[in-house]
């Protein structure tokens, strides 16, 4: 007898051509002297592409955890793929940071 | 956070502010000369060269951005921040006769751009990756010490501890996907 059944998924991740871009804009993630910086971007489009984006806030920190919740609050919109995409990336940041290493902003 | 004089901030390397060279860094691992006011690497031709003009305007006593090193491959961002200096930017905000893909300018004012290629002279050392004759060209560039220009000029100014929440304006887009190429769609299609 089984009372409920629930699905059970094999991770898998997104081929990057498949990756859907967010109409809420993009981030760029970088190191600096005392942390990490993330600048927030809206799209700008031309011709329905987009070509560039117009800051709208730049967020500082060097844990990964302080800079996830604070963009989550200031930044309501985004793709759930985004914020993970972000989760993901920041923690990288931080351990570049924390190592003293070189830090490139990965793609999706 | 920002510097003083580089309110934008950025990956960059700083030197003594009253230096009046800028060294544009393409495909090239090179440390210049310790006289150099500012120093990195550009890689896209759009906010790449928006943060080199915001970071190089605030600075009046730099005079002379030397781009040098092999070209970017697909953006051309170092043809594009000539292009940039030479022709400035249409009315849709692209740089006249910029060879890269997408070089808009769109957090910077036409002031802005006026004011950059006022300030400012550029040495096109594209391709060039001989270190010892760019260090050469620095230092005769540093040597003519000449005067600032004017004012800082801020075009992007960093407001600490923000407390404004950016709101979804863009509703719409929750019923449109973007592909990897750009392309919008309806959700669904």
């Amino acid at each position: 007898m089984v009372d409920k059944e629930v699905p059970l998924y094999a991770a898998r991740k997104t081929a990057e051509k498949n990756v859907v871009l967010d109409p809420a804009g993009f981030f760029v993630i970088e190191l600096y002297a005392k942390g990490i910086r993330v600048e927030y971007y809206s799209n700008v489009y031309r011709r329905k592409r987009i070509v560039s984006g117009r800051l709208e806030a730049v967020f500082t920190g060097v844990r990964a955890d302080a800079l996830c919740d604070t963009i989550a609050a200031h930044v309501p919109a985004l793709l759930p793929t985004h914020y993970l995409y972000l989760g993901r990336e920041l923690l990288r940041a931080q351990e570049a940071f924390a190592g003293k290493r070189a830090y490139v902003q990965g793609g999706c | 956070m920002p510097e003083p004089y580089y309110p934008w901030g950025g990956e960059f390397i700083t030197g003594p502010p009253s230096g009046c060279v800028a060294v544009v860094l393409l495909n090239i691992d090179y440390v210049p000369p310790p006289g150099v006011a500012i120093y990195g690497k550009l890689k896209t031709e759009n906010i790449g060269i928006e943060k080199i003009v915001a970071n190089v305007i605030s600075n009046p006593h730099i005079r002379y951005v030397m781009v040098c090193g092999e070209e970017i491959r697909g953006h051309r961002s170092g043809s594009s921040l000539l292009s940039l200096h030479r022709h400035g930017i249409d009315t849709q905000h692209r740089i006249i006769e910029a060879p890269g893909a997408i070089p808009y300018i769109e957090n910077l004012s036409e002031d802005a751009i006026a004011r950059f290629r006022e300030q400012i002279e550029t040495i096109d050392f594209i391709g060039v990756t001989d270190t010892t004759r760019i260090s050469t060209e620095i230092t005769a560039l540093d040597a003519r010490a000449p005067p600032p220009f004017g004012e800082p000029y801020i075009a992007i100014r960093l407001k600490p501890e923000a407390t404004v929440t950016i709101a979804d304006a863009r509703a719409l887009h929750a019923r449109i996907t973007i592909d990897y190429l750009g392309r919008v769609k309806r959700r669904g299609e």
